[in-house]
């Protein structure tokens, strides 16, 4: 069972009211409260923090511009997380090389989600994520952080959603590895 | 400082949760707010919606008014060896339309100047931009020949005013597209 998502921050509706009207300080005060979660998963999915910066600039800009659409019928992060994946997609979707590198794979089951011990250390998973290409870590960041299904993460790069298996099943394999060979040098350090 | 009791811990410790433990990396900062850049953007004014309504509508007709007339403009004669736009003339052949001409070129050359005040365009928009005034300039060369007939003066007036026209369609439609955030302002040049 996935926990919270790191958006999932209610906002008080007279915040998001002011906010309607262009009140710039309501802007500022969510814009604080989703700067860090905004900017994590787009450096977790593109891995380059310049991108980051530009996703976290675009998407809030995105989203303060087209407030008056939001008609408060699901809660206000989940607006604006998707607006933040949308924009960090459309930059993975330009680096065009990525994508159509994946070797299509046999309709994959869903993978034991059990890491080596390794993986409770920040530094040792950060290592370990580094590694993954952008788009599998993508679909593990998405699937795992933020709790999307595999539907819906097909839905959005526009891939099946045995790719999204796929890369899931690869990226958890792959981090097993990458685990273990860092827990195994750790102990023989 | 490091934590020698790392390898002793991690042995001890049980497999883990990947969700779990994706979601228990501590959130990662920003490398500077960009908060002050939103700011000033937010603080710009923007178009209103009805204006950018006009706007598509406008760009609309501009881009179809180009991809009609524009190959064969550039594919065209010389100014001296213009032919007269015919439905133009029609409507315009008295000496009361040629001052109505002179006064829709001046608007249009204002039109066009404040479009390309603050344009940013990609190298092919202004290729085709430079491609365009240089047909008006040769226009205007032709105009200035002393030797003129009244009705070559209105034929040139005509085409003078015909290609402000698709001028100010092409800048519209390219001010239309950077408006709505499309980086590829070689599309119209392609399409035309």
């Amino acid at each position: 069972m996935n926990g919270p998502s790191s958006f999932a921050i209610d906002l008080p509706a007279s915040l998001i009211e002011r906010a309607r009207r262009g009140d710039h300080a309501a802007f500022e005060q969510i814009y604080r409260r989703f700067e860090r979660p905004v900017y994590t998963l787009a450096a977790r999915m593109l891995g380059d923090a310049d991108e980051a910066m530009e996703v976290l600039h675009d998407a809030m800009l995105k989203v303060f511009q087209r407030l008056a659409e939001f008609r408060g019928e699901a809660p206000f992060w989940g607006w604006l997380r998707q607006v933040a994946v949308n924009e960090a997609l459309m930059r993975l979707r330009k680096r065009r090389l990525d994508y159509v590198d994946e070797l299509p794979e046999p309709e994959a089951h869903e993978p034991s989600a059990l890491l080596p011990p390794a993986a409770a250390e920040a530094g040792a998973l950060n290592r370990a994520l580094e590694q993954l290409s952008v788009t599998t870590r993508s679909v593990l960041w998405l699937y795992h952080a933020e709790g999307y299904t595999h539907e819906e993460i097909a839905a959005q790069m526009g891939r099946s959603i045995s790719f999204s298996k796929t890369q899931l099943l690869r990226g958890t394999r792959r981090l097993r590895e990458l685990l273990k060979v860092d827990e195994e040098a750790t102990a023989h350090a | 400082m490091p934590d020698h009791n790392i390898p002793s811990r991690i042995g001890s410790l049980p497999p883990c949760e990947l969700g779990e433990a994706l979601r228990a990396l501590p959130p990662l900062t920003p490398p500077h707010s960009a908060w002050a850049a939103l700011q000033t953007q937010l603080s710009a004014p923007r178009p209103s919606a009805t204006g950018l309504r006009r706007s598509w509508w406008l760009a609309a007709a501009a881009v179809l008014a180009l991809a009609l007339g524009l190959p064969r403009w550039l594919a065209s004669p010389t100014p001296a060896l213009l032919p007269p736009v015919r439905n133009i003339a029609a409507a315009a052949s008295t000496t009361g339309d040629l001052q109505a001409l002179m006064a829709e070129s001046a608007q249009l050359e204002t039109l066009i100047a404040w479009q390309q005040g603050d344009a940013v365009e990609s190298a092919a928009a202004a290729s085709l931009g430079v491609a365009m005034q240089h047909r008006i300039g040769q226009i205007d060369a032709s105009l200035a020949r002393a030797d003129l007939k009244p009705e070559a003066l209105l034929s040139l007036w005509q085409e003078r005013v015909l290609r402000l026209r698709q001028l100010a369609g092409f800048d519209s439609t390219r001010h239309w597209l950077a408006a709505n955030g499309d980086a590829d302002q070689g599309a119209p040049v392609l399409t035309f």
